[in-house]
């Protein structure tokens, strides 16, 4: 809670100043950008924070992602009807987080390193299927699912605050949410528990290939054009939101709304390189600099606690 | 190999075939732009039909960073065609992102192949390469430089693009579009000199004939669309006011989908593009985008592997060839759509 209250603090006072130091932060349409960019990324986050709770870890994400979108715009553009090529590369995504679950929860293999190859697969076929040239033009009612408005922001929104409600609870309220964290402390602890670790990891990364799946369609969706790369760097950004959010890479730590307000604060200040005109040699020393004063004045305050 | 991991192995074979089953059987609706050489700024020469050689030893080599970029796609196949005239095997080779050590990587890999018979280099940083170029030519590999040239000028020759005059061509046309009043911004990729290049000309152009102007500052994007978007969204929040936007790299085709969802919503920013993807060309046809300023690269890549070639031969080439963007716009973007 200490980390959420922290997190809203520094988003508020980073916030204030960009409101103040320029003209057009504080505006509705600039608030409705950043939020309607983060939001595909919230649904991953959402996922994500589940496995690295539980000690495991997947760099394919942007590789699933691309693959699925590039396959469901290759299919639609072929005549496939596109409720049928959702349900294909929702398919394709569960089958890749299957896969790689199976890799590294029951043979053991580096997750790091498993992941990373089932990424270089995912991004080799999307490249070799497209030629690098995006599949676009797709029917009206399939760009329906991500371009319709909800208030001002994209139909995104209300996909983001579903997947952190239902996995928050899941998370923090449920038998399984509790078995994860313990699985992500220390695992050897959890199967003498009578934990399913393995069964735990499948399912784990399952879940976020099929997060994946659904990012690449709703990308395709949203820009009208399903681009082999797509969301290249998504996961790197989210990995460090959850740890901005306190999240721990080696298991065990981990909650889905400081996550998201880390990944605010990082498009907070992608949004104000913008705003306030920065050189872009200068935006990532600017970028990593705030972030860097954010995640240690949050560990110098732990210890001041201990 | 017990039950369990049989089971993986047969699920990875079908997932590769699945996969492959798509990619394969599923023939791609964008077939390559027809190559159209005339309506070039200052035409370039028809390009006499090469008779095909008998097929030779060694490989032309296409060098190049973040390769996944549809922008390769027409010289590719310009590089590809000269190749077989010439009766040379070619490959497209380079990091699919903007990763200079593979870049030089492959560099340095190709100088110590003995298949390498010329290596056509499009610098991601003429610096860090220069090592390389001087030690290909050392080796007698032949060694012609694309997109932006090198102020070393150790290479053999260049064949391309001035990205200033590029920007300055760029600038001219948008200076005439917006009747030299309002407000100019640019968005490229990060980390590209020849992007530099492109619009310090474009702003210079529009500072000169029409110093009333207002040019805001450049953002930048990763290469991904999802970064593309977000910079596109926030850039036009930060410049509510812009006549035009000039989009300098070849990548904007992926949003035109959101462009034209912000002209729906009353944007009335003019959105000029550069290059030739499918996507860009049809954005211009309807009217989405106003214009862009397309490179021919058909022509820069298979001029480039004729003067590889010619250099194999023992032929005397010109030190530096310049080529001229193509204005593309509702006029004329049909010759370059496929048909």
């Amino acid at each position: 809670m200490r980390r959420i209250i922290g997190l809203v603090i520094v988003n508020i006072i980073v916030i204030a100043v960009l409101a103040f130091a320029t003209k057009y932060f504080w505006t509705r349409a600039n608030l409705v950008v950043i939020i309607d960019n983060m939001t595909l990324e919230i649904v991953i986050l959402a996922g994500y924070t589940l496995l690295l709770v539980g000690g495991y870890f997947d760099l394919s994400v942007d590789g699933v992602a691309a693959v699925c979108g590039v396959v469901l715009g290759l299919l639609i553009n072929n005549g496939t009807n596109w409720v049928i090529a959702i349900f294909a590369s929702l398919i394709l995504g569960i089958a890749i987080g299957m896969f790689n679950g199976v890799v590294v929860a029951k043979f053991k293999v580096n997750g790091l390193i498993a992941t990373l190859t089932t990424w270089w697969i995912c991004i080799g076929f999307s490249l070799g299927m497209t030629k690098a040239i995006s599949p676009y033009n797709f029917p009206d009612a399939f760009q329906v699912l991500a371009q319709t408005k909800v208030f001002g922001f994209r139909v995104l929104i209300i996909y983001a605050i579903i997947a952190v409600v239902i996995l928050s609870v899941i998370l923090h309220w449920t038998r399984i949410g509790s078995r994860i964290y313990v699985s992500g402390d220390n695992k050897q602890s959890a199967e003498l528990m009578g934990i399913d670790t393995v069964k735990l990891g499948i399912i784990l990364y399952t879940l976020v290939g099929l997060l994946a799946g659904f990012v690449g369609i709703m990308m395709a969706s949203r820009l009208d054009a399903a681009s082999p790369s797509t969301v290249d760097g998504m996961t790197l950004r989210v990995i460090a939101a959850i740890v901005i959010g306190g999240g721990s890479l080696s298991g065990g730590k981990g909650n889905i709304i400081a996550g998201v307000l880390g990944l605010l604060l990082m498009h907070v200040l992608s949004n104000a390189v913008i705003q306030l005109g920065i050189s872009p040699y200068w935006q990532k020393a600017m970028l990593g600099s705030v972030l860097l004063v954010a995640v240690l004045s949050e560990k110098i305050n732990l210890k001041r606690r201990i | 190999m017990n039950v369990s991991s049989k089971w993986v192995l047969v699920g990875v074979v079908l997932l590769s075939l699945v996969a492959g089953l798509i990619g394969g059987a599923v023939p791609l609706v964008y077939t390559k732009v027809a190559h159209t050489p005339e309506p070039t700024a200052e035409p370039v020469a028809e390009v006499a039909p090469v008779a095909t050689e008998p097929a030779r030893e060694g490989t032309y080599y296409f060098l190049a960073g973040n390769n996944s970029d549809p922008f390769y796609v027409d010289g590719v196949k310009g590089f590809t065609e000269a190749a077989n005239s010439v009766g040379m095997k070619s490959e497209f080779v380079g990091p699919m992102d903007l990763n200079l050590a593979s870049q030089m990587k492959t560099f340095e890999e190709l100088i110590a192949s003995p298949e390498t018979k010329g290596i056509f280099w499009y610098p991601m940083d003429f610096n860090a390469g220069e090592p390389f170029v001087k030690a290909a030519v050392d080796a007698g590999i032949p060694m012609v430089i694309g997109a932006v040239d090198s102020p070393m000028k150790t290479r053999n020759a260049f064949i391309g693009y001035n990205n200033t005059v590029l920007g300055q061509q760029a600038g001219a046309w948008a200076a005439k579009l917006i009747d030299c009043k309002g407000e100019v911004g640019t968005i490229a990729i990060q980390s590209s000199p020849n992007l530099e290049e492109r619009v310090k000309g474009f702003n210079e152009y529009i500072k000169s004939v029409c110093p009333d102007v207002v040019i805001d500052e450049r953002a930048t994007h990763d290469g991904s669309a999802a970064s593309e978007a977000a910079t596109l969204e926030a850039y036009m929040v930060a410049h509510p006011n812009l006549t035009l936007l000039w989009w300098a790299d070849g990548a904007a085709g992926v949003q035109a989908g959101l462009w034209k969802d912000k002209q729906a919503q009353g944007v009335k920013t003019m959105f000029l593009a550069t290059d030739m993807p499918q996507a860009t060309l049809q954005a211009v046809k309807d009217g989405v985008f106003v214009g862009s300023v397309g490179q021919d690269t058909f022509t820069e890549e298979y001029w480039g592997v004729l003067l590889m070639d010619a250099l194999q031969k023992g032929l005397r080439i010109p030190d530096t060839l310049y080529l001229s963007a193509i204005l593309i716009d509702k006029t004329n973007v049909d010759k370059f759509l496929t048909k």
